[in-house]
């Protein structure tokens, strides 16, 4: 591992551990905890990225804020972050998050999807602390901005529920990066720095360019975290081709489909017109080696790349006049870190 | 640069191309949302309330969603010429007088390519148009003999507006089917 990439995960480290602290405070509550408040910080305890929350306190600090006016933005971040982890669990039917079992396996998926919906209220509660920290106007507008960007993560993840459940395979990459505009970008990147922006006291209009720098990058890490599914090592967590015995719509699946022969593009089909329970792992490793020869995984790379390029131009339009800073900078890192990562 | 370098330039130029259409359609969305939210409409109070919170983020499902700019030319085989149109609807007074237009090339998923030379927008240049107007503009695809078979996208752009291509598709498809 590299020095830099070293200091980017310690700093994520460093960030999340804040955030997961100040998260687990919200969790506390009248009933006797072991219905709710363990499975609820259950995933909270395990060690993830924590990249929303550090997004959110470093731009805050970037742009001149006190990153702890920030903390319970930071915190609801998490808490809804983990509230979407736990019902995606139960909609894809993971066996593993972070290199344990699912929240639903280990609990049942009943105890699952209504700890999902206790972390959506825990993460309310924490947003509700901004009116008294950072006073009623600037609390609104967070509020507005937390509604704005949950409603993008929704109708990203149902019309990617949706895809699957319709068998698509005429979608396009275009297609895919409005998906995950609604469905990862806005909750992971764009939303956490435009709320930092705001806490740091940004005026609204100074924020259309932390659209712009939060999608690229948002969408460099989408990639990437989709192409990990197919060749991630040991450090990545997650189950290796589970993306593909989902039938999700990735960049590689899509190219596959324009690239393959027309007898290998029926085997596809009748793949995805199966129930995954159905797809067995030969069957998933098939579709895999396909990628591999068709050259699907290094066009997923190259795309991801040029987006990535697009960050780094987005971030100067962004971040250009803002003084040199240790928050400033582990931003500006956290682009080539999206396109390198092994987690 | 090896054709490998070529490629790979051309698919991160054609990534870039496609996350630059897509986040500046989300700009304008996000700032008309928020311009909503002022001290008099919005009380952060709101947030404590499951039933709103459910109404205005499980309603949005179930409104159909809005389409991106995007020109999809008839499907044609190698050797056959794919014609559409695309209609600009008054963007007001147009900068420098004049709307300029020109035809990116088009890239398959596996890179190839269909020049700019085999591809014609007309009219080129738009001199006027009128309050409330709308303008047609053919676009014209000759795609050559040879063509491998596939998807390929593209875009066109507005010169005087850099940054709001719209982007085609053509689907080029193999000879005898």
């Amino acid at each position: 591992m590299t020095t830099t990439r070293r200091a980017i995960e310690s700093r994520l480290e460093e960030y999340g551990r804040r955030a997961r602290h100040k998260a687990l405070v919200y969790l506390d509550g009248d009933d006797d905890g072991e219905y709710l408040r363990t499975p609820a910080s259950d995933y909270l305890l395990r060690p993830g990225k924590a990249l929303r929350p550090a997004m959110c306190l470093a731009a805050c600090g970037a742009f001149g804020g006190d990153p702890d006016r920030a903390m319970p933005t930071a915190a609801a971040l998490e808490l809804l972050h983990t509230a979407f982890l736990v019902h995606d669990d139960v909609e894809d039917d993971s066996d593993l998050r972070r290199g344990l079992p699912t929240l639903h396996r280990r609990y049942g998926r009943a105890v699952a999807i209504n700890t999902g919906d206790g972390l959506i209220v825990y993460a309310m509660a924490a947003l509700d602390d901004n009116r008294s920290l950072l006073g009623r106007r600037l609390a609104a507008r967070l509020a507005g901005e937390f509604q704005f960007m949950a409603r993008q993560t929704v109708e990203g993840q149902a019309m990617e529920l949706g895809w699957q459940r319709r068998g698509r395979i005429d979608l396009t990459p275009d297609d895919y990066l409005d998906l995950i505009m609604k469905k990862t970008c806005w909750y992971t990147t764009v939303l956490p720095l435009r709320a930092g922006a705001l806490i740091a006291g940004r005026r609204p209009d100074q924020l259309a360019a932390l659209v712009r720098f939060g999608f690229f990058l948002g969408a460099a890490f989408q990639i990437r975290d989709d192409v990990l599914n197919l060749v991630g090592g040991e450090r990545y967590g997650k189950e290796i081709l589970g993306d593909i015995r989902e039938g999700k719509r990735t960049l590689m699946l899509i190219h596959l489909l324009t690239a393959a022969s027309p007898g290998e593009r029926r085997r596809l089909q009748r793949f995805l017109r199966l129930a995954p329970g159905e797809r067995t792992p030969p069957m998933v490793e098939e579709v895999a080696q396909m990628m591999h020869r068709h050259g699907s995984i290094a066009f997923a790379e190259e795309f991801g790349r040029g987006i990535a390029r697009s960050a780094q131009v987005a971030f100067e339009e962004a971040f250009g006049a803002v003084p040199d800073s240790p928050e400033k900078r582990f931003i500006a890192e956290l682009v080539p870190y999206m396109v390198e990562r092994d987690r | 640069m090896t054709p490998a370098d070529d490629l790979a330039r051309d698919v991160q130029m054609y990534g870039a191309l496609s996350a630059a259409s897509v986040v500046a359609r989300y700009a304008a969305k996000v700032d008309t949302a928020m311009a909503s939210v002022t001290d008099d409409a919005w009380d952060p109070t709101v947030i404590a309330s499951m039933a709103v919170f459910a109404r205005e983020t499980i309603g949005p499902l179930f409104e159909p969603r809005s389409r991106p700019e995007r020109v999809v030319l008839p499907a044609v085989i190698a050797g056959e010429t794919s014609a559409g149109s695309l209609w600009l609807h008054d963007p007001g007074p147009l900068p420098g007088g004049r709307l300029e237009l020109s035809v990116s090339p088009l890239v398959s998923g596996r890179g190839d390519v269909i020049p700019s030379s085999a591809l014609s927008v007309s009219p080129r240049v738009v001199e006027s148009m009128a309050a409330g107007g709308r303008q047609e503009v053919r676009l014209a695809a000759a795609v050559p003999f040879g063509q491998a078979a596939g998807w390929y996208h593209g875009w066109v752009f507005l010169i005087t507006a850099p940054d709001e291509p719209v982007a085609v598709a053509l689907r080029v498809e193999e000879a005898g089917r």
